[in-house]
């Protein structure tokens, strides 16, 4: 199997970015609502900051960490069934977060 | 931001949110099928630039959310609330996952190797699919609330 070329591995850094992010996000939410005790949203008047969206970037960051692995791993001359692996594995991930921990 | 530029910002936010989900259906077909065409890839980009549009409406309203919704939101009902909370994570995958449905299939088409192309194209595929779902799920999760809270 030839190397692939830069262009595609930079697609398929983008491709195990985006599960990174989505992986980090799950385990972020998991984290802050098995570690850290919140307010309760109906007594909460208001918040500075969103926690939403400090996970999101959060999670973006990590995405990007992510992404230079992907463009690492892409550059062996193998097939790439670890993305499937990683796009299924954050998705769960996320979807178990979403009904346990929201 | 005024009351009235917020209901607009609400309503153009919840008008994408659906028109973004419709263009993420309507991609699966194109997704699905093992040709890899530039009109493919066309729908993908329609439909990963739909999502993203109405997620950053969506991030525009946060901070109106925050300050008169949320806490009304969770007196009135706390199970309405936390359905919202859900949605938001669900939105932010689905909108990551439409581009990466985009990224694979495009280094799908780019690719010399049949066998990485075969991989490429099922990794769209999940993409498209677990993006499609999600914004679906997404949707109707804040419509419940919108009808129920009536925000």
């Amino acid at each position: 199997m030839s190397a692939p070329r830069i262009s595609e591995r930079i697609l398929i850094a983008v491709v195990s970015g985006g599960a990174a992010a989505i992986l980090a996000y799950a385990i972020l939410r998991g984290v802050e609502r098995a570690f850290y005790t919140e307010p309760n949203p109906a007594l909460l008047i208001w918040s500075d900051r969103s926690a939403f969206l400090w996970r999101v970037q959060e999670s973006l960051y990590a995405g990007g960490l992510g992404a230079f692995g992907g463009y690492a791993l892409a550059a062996q001359r193998i097939r790439v069934r670890w993305l499937g692996a990683a796009i299924v594995t954050a998705v769960s991930a996320l979807v178990l977060e979403t009904l346990i921990a929201p | 931001m005024s009351p009235d530029t917020l209901h607009l910002v609400a309503q153009a936010h919840a008008v994408a949110a659906w028109l973004a989900t419709a263009a993420l259906l309507a991609a699966l077909p194109w997704l699905i099928r093992p040709r890899r065409d530039r009109m493919t890839l066309a729908v993908g980009a329609v439909a990963a630039l739909s999502v993203t549009l109405a997620g950053g409406l969506g991030v525009l309203l946060e901070a109106a959310y925050r300050a008169r919704i949320r806490q009304r939101l969770f007196v009135q009902s706390p199970s309405l609330g936390w359905l919202f909370e859900r949605k938001e994570h669900l939105a932010f995958a689905a909108i990551v996952l439409a581009w990466c449905a985009l990224a694979a299939m495009a280094a799908s088409r780019l690719t010399r190797e049949p066998e990485r192309a075969v991989d490429l194209q099922k990794v769209a595929r999940l993409a498209g699919i677990a993006a499609a779902a999600l914004a679906l799920a997404a949707s109707v999760m804040a419509a419940i609330v919108a009808r129920r809270a009536h925000f």
